[in-house]
């Protein structure tokens, strides 16, 4: 019989055990459109599911036809507290069970995010009909398009942990960080965002390793992936730059890396190009305010902030520092509508781990030149701050001082572009366990996050 | 798992580095002992970026800077919050005095926040300036209504009612009714719940005789307080006026059900029904 050996099975398939194990039990676990804004993500995979690309207007204001059994059911799984008096029985998911919905039997229900794109939605449009097809329950149809992003996920970065050279442990334990499989595991364009970032980055880390050419195929794949990055979620623009430290004779043909940044700058306009002009050609009114209390604007923000530029800097400094721990353990595990963060001991461990990985996590054939360190550090220096820069003029309220509605979460992607920052630092030999640890370590933190979760969510009976 | 790229010592041409498997170590062993925290030392020289990792890491974590970053308009509520925990005048004063100052900036800077007319009318709201309170709440809700979160307006008209009723009730109790009805119209916001303005109207198109208005207004204020006592007896009265005694009948009956002490309903009531007397 021959000997196991732990070693001689690639990351990546322990990565897709352990990431199905856990994603699904976290798509059950997870209470039932719990996750940010997942009801409103949800009905927009379910209209686009039911060929609804043009919103209805009704009162001057847009939104979609949903069935109402469908809609109420979501809905009365909002504002949940979660606290030692309000959790959720399980039994409670039976009786909901029982509601069967009629697709035409939909009602106008006005609701916001009319503009999003049926891209980022596509793997849960998948999992909603096939869920359809079984029973046309709310409750199950939701957790068929929960598992389909999950699968998605799981597949998107089997193939970043694949491609990648060196990294990839620090890869696995980002995508198996609590937070990002709790995404992955939600209907939300979140998931497919978070992967194909981790996919881009691995190519250009790719490309950096390999002596050879890179092929046209891996191009049009690094394409292919920033198209649904830009198509599934804005803002994470920056990051396929990174391909900016490849040395140049890699590519292939005259000029790569202007070539480069033109071709990146022609995808980020893509979907104004296409969708968005779909959209503003059907004239819609808007489904009304959704915060109304103060006043935001990009324009207008950014002309009262360039009125006095330290002052914008030291705001952005400041916020980095007091809501920086915030980010953190948005970033590693904070659950939900709820805003239930895991242990901060548990939070503050992953994170020590992460840098510890990321630093001995490559080998003698991965060195990184000066430059390429500078590239590297500015790419991600810009990503954060294009990130913080965002909310801080788009959904900040003009002249405040504190950035509203930068949440942890949105750091996911960029993850491993922070972490890479580090890599190289320590070279240690006896590096044969490494993989094993990343598995564990995965294990123990996905089962403590599974046990955390169903001890505050539901009742113990 | 792709292709493993075979293990040479060969300098790696790709990106560029020159790689010599055997320096990292000649130079280690090269350095004194004091200079292997030097940056003369190549391992301390990647370190650098992890440390620089870990100490700013540290540095978000435990905040040992212990920065808070306030909203200005907040640092105003923060002064108001202050001055009405002391119990010294003067510093109280003190305090409300910068707050106003710090909000009214505000206001001028940023007309277009309703969320910061809300709060500086409750600055007006502790100097009792109900004329500015009736403003500013006014202004919220017109910029900040119709909001899916965070909504503003439903406070900001809680506090208008309590200013409308403040700055109304001393005008109609002086008979000052004309002045009183301009307070109320123009306090008066759209789309918004504010009884208390069809009830004071009310009471003072009833002191005009205007007794078709005031009914309208007392029954519109009875769909939000249908028990108030005062409002039933106010409505059998414009009833009476109006000469239909049978509403009227009903209407101060159902007053003296809810109170059978009270005195203008009784003395209505006498007036219908004559004959019980």
């Amino acid at each position: 019989m021959k000997k196991f050996s732990f070693s001689k099975i690639p990351l990546e398939y322990y990565f897709l055990v352990i990431g199905l194990y856990f994603g699904l039990q976290l798509v059950f676990t997870n209470p039932p459109w719990h996750t940010n804004d997942e009801d409103r993500h949800f009905y927009n995979a379910w209209r686009f599911a039911h060929g609804q690309f043009k919103p209805t207007v009704e009162n001057k204001k847009s939104g979609y036809m949903i069935p109402p059994k469908l809609y109420n059911q979501a809905r009365s799984s909002q504002g949940i507290r979660f606290d030692e008096k309000t959790k959720i029985n399980k039994n409670t998911f039976d009786v909901q069970k029982r509601v069967k919905y009629n697709a035409r039997d939909a009602e106008y229900h006005k609701i916001p995010l009319i503009n999003k794109l049926p891209v980022g939605f596509i793997p849960h449009i998948i999992g909603i009909k096939i869920g359809e097809v079984f029973k046309k329950n709310p409750l199950t149809v939701h957790w068929w398009a929960r598992s389909f992003g999950l699968f998605t996920f799981l597949l998107i970065v089997f193939f970043a942990i694949k491609t990648i050279p060196v990294f990839k442990n620090v890869m696995m334990l980002v995508a198996l960080a609590p937070m990002s499989l709790y995404q992955a595991s939600s209907v939300t364009y979140d998931m497919l965002c978070n992967a194909t970032t981790f996919l881009i980055i691995a190519y250009v880390v790719k490309w950096i390793y390999q002596e050879n050419s890179i092929s046209r195929k891996d191009l049009l794949l690094f394409f292919g992936a920033f198209l649904i990055l830009i198509f599934s979620k804005s803002g994470y623009y920056v990051v396929p730059f990174l391909a900016l430290m490849v040395p140049s004779q890699k590519f292939g043909f005259s000029y790569p890396k202007i070539k480069l940044i033109l071709i990146l700058v022609f995808i980020t306009f893509i979907p104004d190009l296409t969708w968005q002009q779909y959209i503003k050609s059907l004239h819609l009114p808007g489904s009304g305010a959704f915060q109304n209390d103060f006043a935001f604007g990009l324009k207008k923000s950014i002309m009262y902030h360039l009125q006095d530029i330290p002052t914008l800097i030291s705001n952005l400094a400041l916020n980095v520092l007091s809501q920086g721990k915030d980010w953190i353990i948005g970033c590693i595990g904070r659950f939900g509508y709820s805003y239930i963060p895991l242990p901060n001991v548990w939070i503050f461990a992953y994170v020590i781990i992460l840098f510890v990985i990321a630093a001995i996590d490559h080998n003698v054939d991965f060195k990184l030149t000066l430059s390429q360190r500078g590239i590297s550090a500015l790419i991600m220096l810009a990503s954060v701050g294009a990130l913080l820069a965002a909310f801080y003029f788009s959904f900040t309220p003009i002249g405040a001082k504190a950035i509203f509605g930068a949440q942890g979460r949105y750091f996911i992607p960029i993850l491993p572009l922070i972490l890479l920052q580090v890599i190289g630092t320590v070279s240690i030999s006896g590096k044969k366990y490494l993989s094993l640890a990343t598995v564990l370590i995965s294990i123990v933190f996905l089962y403590q996050t599974i046990s955390f979760l169903d001890e505050t969510f539901y009742h113990a009976n | 798992m792709s292709k493993k790229r075979k293990h040479t010592n060969q300098p790696l041409k790709s990106n560029g580095n020159k790689k010599d498997p055997g320096r990292k170590s000649k130079a280690k062993s090269s350095l004194k002992k004091e200079e292997i925290w030097s940056f003369k030392n190549v391992s301390f020289n990647n370190f650098i970026p992890l440390l620089i990792a870990l100490i700013f890491f540290s540095i978000l974590w435990f905040r040992p800077l212990d920065i808070k970053i306030t909203d200005p308009w907040y640092e105003g509520i923060a002064l108001i919050d202050s001055a009405n925990k002391v119990t010294e005048k003067e510093l109280k004063n003190l305090l409300l005095d910068e707050a106003g100052e710090k909000l009214s900036e505000q206001v001028r800077k940023h007309p277009y926040h309703a969320r910061v007319h809300y709060l500086y009318g409750y600055y007006w709201l502790q100097r009792q300036n109900w004329d500015s309170v009736i403003y500013h709440e006014r202004e919220a809700i017109r910029i900040g209504a119709g909001g899916v979160v965070e909504q503003v307006e439903f406070k900001a008209q809680e506090m208008l009612n309590y200013a409308i009723g403040k700055k109304v009730n001393p005008l109609i109790n002086s008979g000052n009714n004309e002045e009183a009805l301009k307070v109320l119209e123009y306090a008066t916001t759209k789309n918004m719940n504010n009884p208390e303005i069809d009830r004071s109207k009310g009471i003072i198109y009833l002191r005009k005789g205007d007794n078709d208005r005031a009914l309208g207004c007392f029954l519109r204020y009875e769909k939000s307080q249908p028990n108030n006592v005062l409002n039933l007896t106010n409505i059998g009265l414009s009833y009476m006026r109006k000469n239909n005694l049978d509403s009227a009948r009903f209407y101060i009956n159902r007053a003296i059900k809810l109170d059978p002490n009270h005195n203008r309903a009784k003395q209505l009531n006498a007036q219908l029904n004559p004959q019980n007397q």
